[in-house]
């Protein structure tokens, strides 16, 4: 089961890179950079969907105290985490040649550095040695608080005034003809590969657990 | 025609060696304890 999933990541994300390199349409003035969007916003999404799951499995693990549901929220941090540190260096590419500038301090691009910021935290936490059951206590309510944030940040280009926002809009219909079916594709890839990714990390997971005597 | 290519490549390049580098962690980690 697994092993095929990995071989459709592969297959899935072969087809993405070759429909986003050769056949989506080049945007005028951004030409290339635009296409870091097909890499970056779907970065994004497998980012929020899995802190969604890391927020799901902790109220689990509160109500049921059993390590599986720790696993299961430990895999979708450790994803999520890498997927939000891949956005936050993606996001700085595309800005260089079309902002002028790497980063710049706006709504949408602080709360998701503090989200970033709030799991390394919760990675710091799994290793401070604490004992198995108390870690995995704290990094459920941790993961239960830090979700907050996702609908900050969805909302933090209405929340703030427009003048000191320097983000695109999430209208598609503004965006040329020809970019949505690959950017839904795109999109579709990225998740296919978050779930490989989930279930090859909990059995990561869960035979260290058996081996430490946890299971 | 390649405006910003090697922006793409570069952001590109990050992203699957990120996603690579994962994977061969977790492998040995598995190797490790399985």
């Amino acid at each position: 089961m697994n092993l095929a999933l990995f071989i459709l990541s592969i297959i899935l994300m072969a087809f993405n890179l070759v429909w986003i390199i050769s056949f989506t349409p080049m945007v005028p003035d951004q030409e290339w950079a635009q296409k870091i969007f097909y890499l970056h916003v779907p970065l994004a999404w497998v980012g929020f969907l899995s802190y969604f799951v890391v927020m799901l499995s902790g109220v689990s693990y509160l109500g049921s105290r059993n390590l599986k549901h720790d696993r299961l929220g430990h895999a979708s941090a450790e994803i999520g985490t890498l997927f939000t540190g891949l956005v936050l260096i993606t996001g700085p590419i595309w800005a260089t040649p079309i902002w002028g500038k790497p980063w710049v301090w706006e709504p949408r691009l602080i709360t998701t550095l503090i989200l970033f910021l709030i799991y390394v935290g919760y990675f710091i936490l799994r290793n401070v040695g604490l004992y198995r059951q108390r870690v995995a206590l704290i990094c459920a309510i941790v993961g239960i608080i830090a979700f907050l944030n996702i609908p900050i940040i969805f909302a933090s280009v209405n929340f703030w005034a427009a003048e000191i926002q320097s983000h695109p809009q999430m209208g598609m219909s503004k965006q040329p003809s020809g970019i949505l079916a690959p950017f839904l594709f795109s999109l579709f890839a990225f998740t296919n590969l978050f779930f490989t990714m989930l279930f090859f990390k909990i059995r990561v997971l869960y035979s260290k657990d058996k081996k430490d005597n946890y299971v | 025609m390649f405006d910003y290519l090697n922006y793409f490549l570069g952001a590109l390049f990050v992203v699957f060696f990120a996603i690579v580098a994962w994977f061969i962690l977790n492998v040995k980690a598995l190797k490790k304890t399985d």
